[in-house]
């Protein structure tokens, strides 16, 4: 545990920036809203009116915190899947320290169980401590007048994790896994190998007019069907129809975050949890070999 | 007793043999030299000990076989490898606290004591510090361990007369005692003279000598002769090691026929240029 926590600590330390840019975003992001109400003095209260039979400031509440889950979820995703994860195992190459991290009697496993800690778990709960701040003050600017209770959002923002735990599941240990077997450019590599397919694939469409997908495609597709059983881990036009249909009363938004919050435990979710375990295990047995330089 | 035994071990990098079906012993309580000319195989074997390299054969530590890349080799082996292997992006306190969680045999007690005494900034990067405050910082580290076995892979390269004085010197009064190893290569013998039990000369991927200093000072002589009579040497093997207008030093064996000559102990250095000159003679 001492290790751990050790490996954790040093981790941080070195990814302190990545981990804190979309904190200091919202926060940029808020300290401008404040300077424009300051300066201009925009009374959010009169912002209301009525609209097809709806209460403004109630929808405006709902805009702002799915509009800062995902705003906020978004950046972390980019900053854990871009900056942190193709770095995670192969940093220390990069730096020319490896050999001093080999020299100690740390078990590989450790290693990459404190890379997913780091890259992936933390910035999920950063996610979720953004999201939870950015519904408590949209709640506290705009939720006043409105019918839905605090816990009710709360709830639902923390259900909208699930919706990114797949993107972060997959993409996280796909990269660490590349970080393992690859010792420098893993992102620029992963996309410059995905664009020359794509590219490959185009022109073999146009010269043989067989109508293959390209890789792109077919990830887009994984992505929201990693089973390839030919349902979604998340149902996105039901959601949003459920959403819809439900907006305007505190039950639907509960059923609605359920519905959010228990999709990943099933069928496709296991298939999901499966294949990140084996990238993981994969990870750990493609740092342990790696030959040193 | 032998810590550490090399049994059969060869590495072939491409077509270079790095080492060629190399037995050896390290034995415990020791602090061992191993020296070799630049490429003979000094590295190598030192990575084939502690596992970083895949070689045909088998090593064992304290009876334990080798594995390719077992971390489980350092619970109670120290390695120092290259000062600037230090990861330069911790700061001084962040790396001295990153160690101490990570290694199960960390004394802090005698990390203290070594660092009340060094003045490294604590809140400089190290990327930041001199080779010798590295060198330094690196030492105390690993003197800070309770491992038994210490294995340092030409440590002081790079680093100035001074550095290389007090690191050994660090290393004989803060760690070594007779329950503990260390192992040291090199290709300036020199510098490691003073503090060596046994030395191990490799060429070619070939062990010359795996023997006590004691015993290989008695093997050899270091004589001065005419530079006129040079043509005794001829028939005996011999290493020049200084030649003057009118007199050379030669080392040769202790028994060899040549006798008359003002005689005196050869150094290290010496005995090793012998070693390599004559590695098919037998003394």
């Amino acid at each position: 545990m001492k290790q751990f926590k050790s490996l954790i600590t040093r981790d941080v330390y070195l990814n302190k920036w990545s981990l804190l840019l979309p904190l200091i975003i919202v926060a940029v992001a808020y300290m401008f809203i404040l300077f424009i109400d300051l300066r201009w003095g925009i009374d959010l209260d009169n912002i209301s009116y009525k609209m097809s039979g709806a209460n403004v400031p109630f929808m405006g509440l709902v805009g702002v915190v799915i509009g800062n889950i995902w705003l906020s979820g978004a950046l972390l995703s980019l900053v854990s899947l871009v900056i942190m994860t193709p770095n995670a195992l192969n940093d220390n190459i990069k730096h020319h320290c490896e050999i001093f991290y080999k020299c100690l009697p740390v078990a590989p496993w450790k290693v990459v169980l404190g890379k997913v800690v780091t890259c992936m778990l933390m910035p999920l709960a950063i996610v979720l401590t953004l999201a939870f701040l950015n519904t408590w003050i949209a709640y506290l600017f705009l939720g006043q007048t409105s019918v839905i209770a605090l816990g009710t959002l709360l709830r639902f923002t923390f259900s909208m994790i699930f919706f990114s735990l797949p993107y972060f599941l997959l993409f996280g240990s796909f990269f660490i896994f590349l970080s393992g077997i690859l010792k420098k450019k893993v992102f620029v590599r992963f996309i410059g190998t995905l664009f020359g397919v794509n590219i490959a694939i185009q022109i073999f469409r146009s010269l043989s007019g067989i109508k293959i997908g390209t890789l792109s495609e077919y990830v887009n597709k994984w992505l929201l069907n990693p089973s390839f059983s030919g349902s979604k881990i998340i149902d996105v036009d039901k959601l949003v129809k459920g959403f819809m249909e439900n907006m305007t009363l505190d039950s639907g938004i509960n059923e609605l975050s359920n519905l959010v919050a228990t999709s990943i435990f099933s069928w496709d979710g296991l298939c999901l949890v499966i294949a990140t375990m084996i990238l993981l295990t994969a990870s750990v047995y493609a740092y342990k070999m790696r030959k040193l330089d | 007793m032998e810590l550490v035994k090399v049994a059969n071990v060869s590495k072939r990098y491409k077509d270079l043999m790095a080492l060629d079906n190399v037995n050896t012993e390290i034995k415990k309580g020791r602090i061992v030299g191993l020296v070799g000319k630049n490429g003979a195989g000094k590295s190598t074997l030192m990575k084939c000990i502690i596992g970083f390299t895949k070689f045909q054969g088998d090593i064992f530590i304290k009876g334990k076989q080798i594995n390719y890349m077992d971390h489980k080799v350092f619970e109670d082996t120290a390695f120092i490898p290259d000062i600037n292997s230090l990861d330069g992006r911790l700061s001084v306190t962040a790396f001295i606290k990153f160690f101490q969680g990570i290694h199960p045999k960390f004394n802090k007690d005698r990390f203290d004591k070594l660092f009340a005494s060094s003045n490294l900034p604590l809140k400089k990067k190290i990327s930041k510090l001199s080779k010798g405050m590295k060198t330094k910082l690196y030492l105390i580290l690993i003197l800070s361990l309770d491992v038994s076995f210490l294995i340092l892979d030409e440590p002081t390269l790079g680093l100035d007369i001074v550095y290389r004085n007090e690191f050994y010197n660090t290393i004989l009064s803060s760690f070594y005692n007779e329950e503990r190893t260390v192992f040291i290569s090199t290709h300036q013998v020199e510098e490691i003279e003073h503090i060596l039990h046994d030395l191990i000369i490799i060429d070619e991927g070939k062990i010359l000598t795996n023997d006590t200093i004691d015993n290989l000072l008695t093997y050899y002589k270091l004589i001065t002769i005419d530079a006129k009579e040079r043509e005794k040497l001829a028939e005996i093997p011999h290493k020049i090691v200084t030649e003057g207008l009118s007199a050379i030093e030669v080392v040769v064996a202790r028994n060899s026929k040549l006798t008359g000559f003002k005689e005196a102990i050869p150094n290290l250095a010496h005995i090793f240029l012998y070693t390599l000159e004559n590695a098919h003679e037998t003394v």
